[in-house]
């Protein structure tokens, strides 16, 4: 097999484990202490750390997988996350080229759009489960505390996902 | 930029991300679960189950302190809460207190209709150990004079001796020096009932001048003859518990155990008027 292979197969483990691992965490822990009252969504900042510091085709490809992955773990009915992450990663990767870095505040930019977006997918996921509801209800009780809670948790995965990228060795614009 | 969204990857990655959507949605509206979803959680399964443990601790150590706050303001509540019930407590036993005298009161009130009282305290005790001598908080202001009978619902106490402007002492009839006329109710044998320094450590006082063959046992009830005009007849003093012969008249002396705790005595009665009371 060509080194090639072993390396996508290696990237392909690691980066699947530490999407799997976040997916437990967040199905686990996160589900038992939750910040802002809601739990947040860890894969949305997993997959936009592997589109900024691998590539936004690697994103993608993680985007469905994080998608697939928490859908088997926490999700029931409609599961629009493979296609949301998907797009995120694609996205955030191309941007992360073109346009911003790959550094914190970058990611923190990142994460603040990606995450008013989720709360756009968190909606529609309310709207197919139930047949009635009020946006004053369902905006404050969950949109809000879901945001505040996914940009809150999702500084604490940049280090780690940082971490692994330097040993890939892979477009990582580091400061000098 | 557009080249990006015109690529053949995202064109086909679009497609699978769309196809996973849809499919096990589909699967999911039917009750039924895709081999992936099945095969990811079964993988899964362990691993969240040393999660959730983890995160259990971890949640259980938060709460124990959020709980120790609350049961530390609980506890606090519950305490002032407490000291509240205890202290009506305290209240309700005083008014049950004073619900019981005012019966007694009243039930003497009824028997005696000649009678006039005034209530009174007992606010000091003498310093001896025989309790024959207390102050009350009466005195002349209130109409207190010496030689005026105290006693309650049980029997009689003793008299007043020495008159404040708000205060009286009252000497007990285990004094040694005071006497009282009194018989016995059975067959109306007379005597005098007076202190006894011996005895009155012991909370009794005695009869004499009772004859070698009065007619006196353990058991009668003593009452005042009402003879020396300062109690009125026919208020208990106490019963016979022994009856020994007097060495020095050759009669007998009885021994009386007041119908009174006077050291239990927190209120009294001074009896201010009655009908066969004279100076």
């Amino acid at each position: 097999m060509s080194p090639q292979f072993h390396t996508v197969l290696r990237k392909s483990l690691v980066w699947g484990g530490m999407l799997f691992l976040a997916a437990l965490l967040q199905t686990t822990v996160f589900a038992r202490i939750t910040p802002f009252g809601a739990v947040p969504d860890l894969m949305l900042p997993a997959v936009l750390a592997i589109a900024i510091f691998d590539s936004e085709r690697v994103g993608a490809v993680a985007g469905i997988a994080a998608g697939i992955i928490i859908g088997a773990l926490g999700g029931t009915g409609l599961n629009l996350l493979p296609l949301f992450y998907m797009l995120c990663a694609y996205l955030v990767g191309i941007w992360a080229t073109v346009g911003l870095s790959a550094n914190f505040p970058s990611f923190v930019v990142y994460i603040l759009a990606c995450a008013a977006a989720r709360s756009v997918v968190t909606l529609l996921a309310v709207d197919s489960a139930y047949v009635s509801y009020s946006l004053l209800d369902v905006f404050p009780q969950l949109i809000a505390p879901e945001f505040a809670a996914t940009v809150v948790c999702a500084p604490l995965l940049y280090l780690p996902f940082r971490r692994v990228a330097l040993f890939f060795n892979r477009r990582l614009k580091l400061p000098e | 930029m557009g080249r990006f969204f015109k690529s053949r990857f995202f064109v086909v990655t679009v497609i699978v991300a769309l196809i996973l959507v849809i499919v096990p949605s589909v699967l999911s509206a039917m009750g039924l679960s895709s081999y992936v979803r099945g095969a990811l959680g079964m993988i899964a399964a362990p691993f969240q189950h040393a999660f959730t443990f983890v995160a259990d601790s971890v949640a259980g150590f938060g709460d124990y302190f959020t709980a120790l706050e609350e049961l530390t303001a609980e506890n606090e509540e519950l305490r002032r809460r407490l000291e509240a019930a205890n202290d009506q407590l305290y209240n309700a036993s005083l008014l049950e207190e004073e619900n019981e005298w005012m019966r007694d009161y009243l039930g003497l009130k009824r028997l005696h209709v000649d009678y006039a009282f005034e209530e009174a305290t007992i606010i000091g005790r003498e310093a001896g150990s025989y309790l024959t001598v207390f102050t009350l908080n009466r005195g002349s202001l209130h109409g207190i004079e010496v030689d005026m009978p105290v006693l309650v619902d049980t029997g009689i106490v003793g008299a007043v001796v020495e008159v404040g402007p708000t205060w009286c002492r009252v000497k007990t009839m285990l004094e040694t020096a005071s006497a009282l006329g009194a018989y016995v109710e059975r067959s109306a044998q007379n005597g005098l009932v007076s202190g006894s320094f011996a005895l009155a450590s012991e909370g009794k006082c005695v009869m004499e001048y009772l004859g070698a063959d009065a007619d006196i046992r353990v058991g009668d009830r003593i009452l005042t003859s009402g003879v020396g005009s300062i109690y009125p007849a026919g208020l208990l003093i106490g019963e016979v518990t022994a009856v020994t012969p007097d060495p020095y008249s050759r009669g007998l002396t009885a021994e009386i155990t007041p119908a009174v705790d006077i050291g239990e005595l927190r209120r009294v009665m001074i009896l201010t008027g009655f009908d066969t009371y004279t100076k």
